[in-house]
């Protein structure tokens, strides 16, 4: 796993949509630097193991919410109760539309809720505009 | 029986001796007037032959005297003599004598008998009345008067005159009056039994049937010929028969129901039974002599408590009537329910002397009651366990559901996904037809993907918990269309909307109906010139019926019966496009609604008409 500064956590356990989200991370040039976990244990390892506190945190992280192990859900409420991730931008991806769902996440800290489309050009689409808002335009905490 | 008896009793003592009271007092007054009038005649005869005896007896004397007085101072012994024999004549006169002034006997003539009258010389002398006055001495038998001559100085007359005829006549007539008074007696006694035995018979009729009236009522007297009194009082006494009858016949039918209906049971002012009937006696299956004055807690059951109690015989001690429900325990330890009302009879002075108690059975009212309320509570047992089980179908749905949205869609969105990488990174390697397939299958996993999207719809409007509130449907439809104006401005739609059109429901599901009904219509109009799309209402006399009419391209009548069926299409897709689930969402949630939705062609412009209602 590379230190390097990170700006995106892809956790997304499914190898195909891992390639295609990388995919069309590339076609907007923003594939450098992101990091994939597949799972959510890789994911809290990632941002919360004692190695990982040394390096920043990324700009946002995109989450897959049906994950083996820790789910989606989970990461996130660990996310939001730990001091140094609690304000770190989630932005939650899913293929599900179910209010439930929707609402859930957002009681638990989901900073953005998108739904993955079946139409590959409609997501390449939406992943430009969550990059272009999340790297560019939304502001941080430093730390 | 008891009319037997009585026939066999002796005449009632009362009877006889009034009837003997009567005969004797009439007899004895008869008797004792025609004594009294016996007496006053005797008396009035005596006084009478009294009166006329001293005046002829005056008359006598007078005559003697006068001529007595000469023959005196001459001394002639034998003409006084002479005078006194033809003076002593009436045989009334019992003597005559003459003395001088100094007593001694100058002539005495006496009676012997009837007819014969003789000088009797006895004495010498005789004692005379000491004044000079003339001196009349009344006897019984015997009058006797003292006449002076010349004041004495002469001498004096003396009279004995009998008196005995008088007391003769006096005696004749009550001889006479007591013989009649017998005999009136007799008479009288004779007759008065013979009248007053008829009545007096009557009497003692009517005080036997009166007597006899409470036991025998509704009897008749027969009518005996007496005296018209007596008609009368049996009379009466039929008509106070015939009453008592007839009010004790009533009683009597009343209690004969009562006793048919009701299990009826009397208990004195303590408590204790003193009557029960037949019906009492087999439902507790006492006998009637084990009931009887024992008190009602015999067949008490446990049920109730003291207060219970308390409170009934608070009530009707107090002479008001109670009315409830006791559960009671028979002679064999089964226990029984009865409707009961106990009337507290009361007497003058409003105290309780009796109640009477009179009861229904409803023990298999109660059991039958028990019976459901067990049943009631099984029912909401297998509700709830129905309800359970429909949770878990609902969440096995819900948990389908989910996997449908997330593991179908994610192959989907892989073949869509790779299929457009190729097309896109390798367009310079595939020849048109390798593009065309690559395409191909890109639009039918994007339709899939629809597909499953609009199934995740109407599954959502089946589960969906439903929120009855008064829904504005004009508003939502208003609503909708502006929102599908403003989706494709370039359009020129006619909307026409009826104001008010007012229905209980659930206002999200609600507006998906309209927003799937006015869809349609927007889509199938897209290719009609002057486009119109109307929402309004129908009253009929049930319900209202609210429908969508557009002029657009309308449906073939043939499948209208398909038309509600999910993933139905009546048009080709290159035509209108859809996934054929819109109708179905709409019929699904008006079904939710407890009504109902149907198609028709609109007649002018071959359009189509949804109709549709919303129950209650």
């Amino acid at each position: 796993m590379s230190f390097a500064a990170v700006k995106i956590l892809l956790v997304e356990d499914n190898a195909d949509d891992e390639a295609l989200t990388l995919r069309a991370l590339r076609h907007h040039k923003m594939a450098d630097n992101v990091v994939v976990a597949h799972d959510g244990v890789e994911a809290l390892d990632f941002l919360l193991s004692k190695e990982a506190k040394l390096s920043p945190l990324p700009h946002f992280v995109m989450l897959d919410l049906n994950l083996p192990r820790v789910n989606g859900h989970e990461v996130l409420k660990t996310l939001r109760a730990n001091a140094r991730t609690c304000h770190l931008p989630v932005v939650v991806l899913s293929s599900s539309i179910e209010e439930s769902d929707i609402q859930s996440c957002y009681l638990s800290g989901a900073n953005s809720y998108i739904r993955k489309p079946v139409d590959y050009r409609q997501f390449v689409d939406s992943v430009e505009k969550i990059g272009e808002y999340w790297l560019n335009l939304n502001q941080r905490p430093t730390c | 029986m008891h009319l037997l008896h009585n026939k066999e009793a002796p005449k009632p003592p009362l009877i006889r001796r009034l009837y003997f009271q009567l005969v004797m007092f009439g007899a004895f007054a008869v008797a004792i007037a025609i004594l009294l009038f016996t007496w006053k005649v005797g008396n009035d005869q005596l006084n009478f032959a009294l009166r006329s005896n001293q005046t002829q007896a005056n008359a006598l004397l007078r005559n003697t005297v006068s001529v007595a007085g000469n023959y005196l101072v001459t001394r002639d012994f034998g003409a006084l003599e002479e005078l006194l024999l033809q003076a002593a004549a009436l045989p009334e006169v019992k003597s005559l004598t003459i003395i001088n002034s100094l007593g001694v006997i100058f002539a005495n003539v006496e009676r012997k008998n009837a007819n014969t009258v003789e000088p009797v010389y006895n004495a010498l002398s005789l004692k005379f009345p000491t004044t000079d006055e003339e001196s009349v001495t009344i006897s019984r038998e015997m009058l006797q008067i003292w006449k002076p001559v010349e004041k004495g100085k002469l001498g004096w007359v003396r009279l004995q005159y009998s008196l005995q005829n008088a007391a003769i006549i006096q005696r004749e007539i009550w001889i006479n009056g007591i013989i009649t008074a017998v005999f009136a007696f007799m008479v009288s006694i004779l007759t008065l039994v013979v009248l007053l035995k008829k009545p007096m018979q009557a009497i003692g009729h009517a005080t036997k049937f009166a007597k006899g009236l409470y036991k025998n009522t509704g009897k008749v007297m027969p009518f005996e010929k007496s005296a018209y009194e007596i008609e009368q009082l049996e009379h009466a006494l039929n008509y106070a028969s015939h009453q008592i009858y007839s009010s004790n016949k009533d009683l009597t039918d009343i209690k004969l129901a009562l006793d048919a209906h009701a299990i009826v049971g009397i208990t004195n002012e303590a408590g204790q039974l003193t009557y029960v009937n037949d019906k009492f006696c087999d439902l507790t299956g006492y006998k009637r002599k084990e009931l009887l004055g024992k008190r009602y807690n015999i067949l008490g059951s446990g049920e109730h408590d003291d207060d219970f109690f308390k409170l009934l015989w608070r009530e009707i001690s107090s002479g008001n009537i109670w009315h409830g429900e006791i559960k009671d325990k028979s002679k064999d330890g089964s226990f029984y329910w009865v409707e009961t009302t106990i009337v507290p009879f009361v007497n003058k002075k409003g105290e309780p002397y009796q109640y009477v108690g009179i009861q229904t059975d409803i023990t298999e009212r109660k059991n039958a009651t028990q019976e459901l309320k067990e049943y009631q509570e099984h029912l909401e047992e297998k509700v709830e366990k129905r309800t359970h089980k429909l949770k878990i179908a609902n969440s096995e749905l819900e948990s389908f559901c989910y996997s449908v949205s997330h593991d179908l869609r994610a192959p989907l969105r892989s073949i869509d996904g790779f299929s457009q990488a190729l097309l896109e990174d390798y367009a310079p390697n595939l020849d048109e037809q390798a593009c065309d397939y690559l395409n191909r299958v890109c639009a039918s996993s994007q339709r899939m993907g629809e597909l499953i999207d609009d199934l995740l719809k109407l599954s959502k409007v089946v589960r969906a918990n439903m929120l009855p509130v008064d829904v504005n449907l004009s508003q939502l439809a208003s609503r909708v269309f502006e929102q599908l104006a403003e989706r494709e401005p370039e359009r020129k739609v006619k909307f026409s909307c009826s104001p008010k059109c007012i229905a209980s429901g659930d206002e999200r599901l609600l507006l998906t109906m309209l927003e799937n009904l006015i869809g349609n219509a927007w889509k199938f109009t897209a290719r009609t010139k002057d486009a119109q799309i109307e929402f309004g209402v129908k009253h009929n006399e049930r319900q209202d019926v609210f429908f969508i009419r557009d002029n657009g391209a309308g449906f073939d009548e043939k499948y209208k019966h398909k038309m509600f069926e999910p993933f139905q299409r009546l048009h080709a897709n290159d035509d209108f496009k859809g996934t054929g689930i819109g109708l179905a969402t709409v019929q699904r949630i008006v079904r939710r609604h407890g009504g109902e939705v149907w198609a028709e062609t609109a007649s002018e412009d071959n359009g189509a008409i949804i109709y549709f209602t919303l129950g209650g």
